[in-house]
């Protein structure tokens, strides 16, 4: 670390940057022609956005301000707040290009990879799940963060996915006893997360006013119809699937087999060296296939944005919003174009004026979320709060060795005390900028275990941390703003919290007053959100 | 402008409950008054889940006389004709409001798929997460009103299947609030082993070491950070997040403590109830009922203790003896309090055991023919419904599924199983797929 210190960019960017550049798509290589193109669709986004506010006679929020944008920035990209020196670093840069310079060391930090694991899980798998495959949860979670980590194409990800045998070991397979290996779940899920289809009506009928037909669902269905455990699995090994050599589905209420058929297009044919999950695989992930694509993008864009750009996927000539349709047909194109970069299109992304607005809206009248036109504001996930809270206050090991080993999994890293906190703080899935927590989640928040680890003067770091004489009282407030925050107190509240410091009538009060600033701030609404 | 209004009265009235938090008195007579205005709230279920499978010819449904009957003799009850187990003989005293269905007919014999269907009403199976019945209860009977948990569970033994426990789709918001069982975040912190006995629901304090003046400092700060923030904010997931952390500040007032603080009886009532979890639980249940809780759960033994494999008689008798002082005790006082005709109770677990005896004076996972017992509102007592063979071992009478005894409850308690639950892909899900009992509904 000492050696790369050294140099003008931040020690935080060097922590982390210099173990997945040499992995990451472009991000190193400024002179690539792929900047241009990048900085073009940059450009373009804002462009096609800007007029339409135009057209509706909106105007956009205002830019966020640095710190705004930094926390935003970690919690999309690294799942975390930022630290409080970062924050520093950050606010006092002045290079004009520094937020672009911001997103190339978020995606490269190992907590992209991990982050995105752990949403791409949440996407992917029901919650319940984990509790009954813990093994293979957590290996589906390993098996994520390696591929977001060497930034492997978005293609050959699901690809990888979907074709899972259980050779890489336990993880994705879990995807299809998840849905316990009926052909009908396993496409109505795979057709909605990958081609962004809801197909589940047209599994008992005709839908009236969608083009798929109940033939339709299960000749797609069908395609999923010979994938088994094995005959005889062991203990050990259970979690593996083959691609057997029978197996059909039948039309509900009938005795008729409906073959594999193409969704929309010609039937499969009888390939012997070609299982059917490999057939229908390879259609689904083809650069060829615009739902596919276009259901990245529109995934990349909600992750990012806190919606999608467009209701349906399909027919998106004939929706309302013109702007945000073309927007995603070129963001489509954009993809194929830079070769299903998923950190590219991340980049491309987050680079944009639109993602950089502040969530603060000048006209609220006039400003539907469709024209995205402010930063709409998302709940922290369960998540991102156990691990920004660890990111303020690491928590000491309290002797006990918490991990794989206690939960009878051998050597994996887990933590149980996160586990337990992320179940019980989960939200149904649904809208993320919904907040929609019980008052007995809010009290686990306000009065649990990990709460108390930030707060008591006995047991946080950071407060240990801040409880110096090297530090004025303003000097204090500052750090506990920074660090949660990610920005100066007001002139008030700089002024009301020193005064109720100057109060304290001994350090040890002081230390506790610290951490009555820190609970009154981590249960605010301005830190419950991502903004 | 009329949002700001009201954000200052509740800021005022926040301000006076952060300042002086202790001048709560006048609560318990508001709370009284909110449950007499609010319809709804009248009804509760007490459900007593019995972790492991119960042996209902041991309880219930005897066979005095033959072969599978067992070691023990039956009694007559208060009501003519229905004959307990002798072990149970404070409960025969109540005979005449409870109803014992002894036609229950399920398709899975073991504890993790049975718990599952028993409490949700479905098989496990991947797709849908189904919540358990009494967070869906619980969800159609929750009241705005009242600042204690919707559906407050005691000692529930979950890890046999944890999603037949919770509130599936529904989400965690509809978790019950779990009371003298060791959560995991209580485990990790030291003594879970002696707070076990400790029925206080969890985090309505501060943690040990904070004072109440740094409780008034953190409400103060809290008060000032939010107006900072949310005054020229109007967006409605921020003024959901304001509120809902007032409502939990709210759950902090020592009344709520108090709900479940069993030391105000006194002793002789809380020996009465009996010594164990599932005594003080029905205790619990009790003070809650009266506080205008819609959905309390009691859970009755340790690990999966009705799976009496080996050794069935003796662990029965003991079982037998903490139910039937909790559960006589709990219809006593309900009854006094003229709680009991709006309070439905259940008591059942996965499934039954075998009416033949094993090897090892056991008797095995039964869910072909097996029983469970309605008390209380809503409900025709005094009655047994459905019959089972001689030797125990086949419904002859009015065969009933696990969806017929929930729609059953449902309707007991005055919410149609027709009402529905929405799965997150938009689909409806019925509270019960099955046909109301009429003979023992009131």
């Amino acid at each position: 670390m000492q050696f790369f210190s050294r140099s003008n960019i931040t020690n935080f960017i060097l922590s982390f940057a210099w173990l997945a550049i040499p992995a990451s798509g472009f991000a190193d290589d400024f002179s690539s022609p792929n900047v241009k193109i990048r900085e073009q669709m940059v450009r373009r986004i804002d462009s096609l956005l800007a007029e339409r506010w135009a057209e509706e006679g909106v105007v956009p929020a205002p830019v966020a301000k640095q710190g705004e944008f930094l926390r935003r920035a970690s919690l999309d990209l690294n799942g975390v707040i930022p630290r409080a020196s970062e924050v520093r670093q950050f606010l006092s840069d002045e290079r004009p290009e520094k937020r672009s310079l911001l997103i190339d060391q978020l995606l490269a930090s190992p907590r992209y990879a991990s982050h995105f694991a752990t949403v791409w899980r949440n996407r992917i798998l029901p919650h319940e799940i984990e509790m009954e495959h813990l093994r293979e949860a957590v290996g589906l979670h390993q098996w994520l963060r390696e591929r977001f980590a060497r930034n492997l194409r978005y293609d050959n990800l699901v690809e990888g996915l979907l074709l899972a045998t259980g050779d890489e070991g336990p993880g994705p397979g879990l995807y299809f006893r998840a849905h316990d290996l009926v052909p009908e779940k396993i496409a109505s899920s795979a057709s909605e997360l990958f081609l962004g289809l809801d197909l589940q009506c047209a599994q008992c009928h005709d839908h009236p006013f969608a083009d798929w037909s109940q033939r339709d669902f299960w000749g797609f269905a069908a395609f999923f119809a010979r994938v088994r455990s094995p005959d005889n699995p062991r203990r050990d090994t259970s979690y593996r699937l083959i691609d057997s050599g029978q197996g059909e589905v039948l039309l509900p209420d009938t005795e008729e087999v409906v073959p594999p058929k193409f969704l929309q297009a010609s039937l499969a044919t009888e390939d012997r060296l070609q299982s059917r999950r490999m057939q229908i695989t390879l259609w689904m992930t083809s650069r060829d296939n615009r739902l596919f694509v276009r259901a990245a993008v529109d995934w990349a864009w909600s992750h990012l944005f806190g919606r999608r750009l467009v209701v349906s996927l399909e027919h998106v000539d004939e929706l309302e919003s013109l702007t945000n349709s073309q927007l995603l047909e070129e963001l489509a194109d954009y993809f194929v174009d830079t070769g299903f970069d998923l950190q590219e299109l991340l980049r491309t992304l987050t680079n944009t004026r639109a993602y950089q607005l502040s969530g603060h809206p000048e006209n609220t009248e006039a400003n539907s979320p469709d024209f995205f036109a402010s930063m709409l504001a998302k709940p922290l996930t369960p998540e991102q709060l156990y691990d920004s809270f660890l990111v303020l206050s690491p928590l000491r090991n309290d002797g006990g060795e918490p991990g794989g080993a206690q939960l009878g999994l051998g050597s994996m890293s887990i933590d149980p005390r996160r586990m337990e906190f992320i179940r019980r703080m989960r939200s149904p899935p649904g809208d993320a900028t919904e907040f929609r927590w019980g008052t007995l989640q809010a009290l686990m928040l306000m009065n649990g275990q990990l709460m108390d680890h930030l707060t008591s003067a006995d047991r946080s770091r950071v407060l240990g941390a801040l409880n110096t004489p090297f530090l004025t009282e303003a000097e204090q407030v500052e750090a506990v703003f920074l660090a949660t925050l990610s920005r100066p107190p007001t002139a008030g509240q700089l002024a009301a919290c020193v005064e109720l410091l100057r109060e304290c009538d001994s350090q040890e009060d002081r230390v506790r007053a610290l951490g009555d600033m820190l609970w009154a701030i981590v249960n605010s609404t301005e830190f419950g959100f991502n903004r | 402008m009329r949002n700001s209004e009201l954000s200052r009265r509740q800021l005022l009235s926040f301000m006076g409950l952060g300042l002086g938090a202790s001048c709560g008195a006048g609560w318990l007579p508001a709370l009284a008054e909110s449950v007499a205005t609010d319809p709804r709230r009248r009804r509760h279920c007490i459900l007593l889940w019995m972790n492991g499978g119960p042996s209902q010819t041991d309880t219930f449904d005897m066979k005095p006389g033959h072969a599978n009957g067992g070691e023990f003799k039956e009694i007559a009850t208060k009501a003519p004709g229905l004959r307990f187990s002798e072990h149970l003989p404070k409960l025969a005293d109540h005979a005449e409001q409870l109803a014992v269905v002894r036609s229950i007919s399920t398709a899975e014999g073991d504890h993790a798929r049975g718990t599952h269907l028993v409490r949700t009403g479905h098989p496990p199976a991947g797709g849908v997460a189904y919540p358990s019945i009494a967070c869906s209860l619980a969800k159609q009977l929750e009241s705005q009103s009242n600042l204690l948990p919707n559906y407050v569970s005691v000692a529930p033994r979950t890890q046999v299947s944890p999603a037949s426990f919770g509130p599936g789709f529904l989400g965690q918001s509809y978790a019950p609030a779990i009371v003298g069982g060791v959560s995991s975040d209580a485990a990790a912190s030291e003594g879970a082993g002696e707070r076990a006995m400790d029925l206080k629901l969890e985090h309505i304090d501060w943690p040990a070491g904070v004072d109440s003046r740094q409780g008034i400092r953190r409400r103060q700060l809290w008060e000032r950070f939010q107006k900072d923030f949310l005054q020229h904010r109007h967006v409605e997931t921020f003024r959901a997040h304001d509120a809902l952390i007032r409502n939990a500040t709210e759950m902090m007032r020592p009344e709520v403590r108090q709900a479940f603080d069993l030391a105000e009886e006194s002793e002789s009532t809380r020996s009465k109830y009996g010594p164990g979890l599932f005594g003080q639980g029905c205790l619990l249940a009790r003070r809650l009922v009266e506080r205008g809780v819609p959905f309390v759960e009691v859970a009755l033994g340790d690990g999966l203790a009705w799976d009496t494999h080996q050794d069935n008689f003796s662990q029965v008798r003991s079982l037998s003896e903490q139910l039937d002082a909790g559960w006589a005790n709990l219809m006593a006082e309900l009854k006094e309090r003229d709680l009991l005709e709006s309070t439905t109770i259940l008591w059942m677990g996965e499934f039954g055991r075998t009416p033949t005896i094993n090897g090892n004076a056991g008797r095995d996972h039964f869910p072909a023919a097996w029983s469970c017992v309605f008390a209380g509102g809503g409900i025709e007592g005094g009655q047994a419904y459905g019959r089972t063979s001689p030797d125990g071992t086949v419904v002859e009478e009015n065969q009933v599924g696990i969806g017929d005894v929930l729609a059953t409850l449902c309707t007991a308690m005055g919410v149609s199983p027709k009402e529905e639950n929405v799965t997150p892909a938009a689909r409806p899900v019925k509270l019960a797929e099955g046909t109301p009992i009429r003979k023992i509904l009131a």
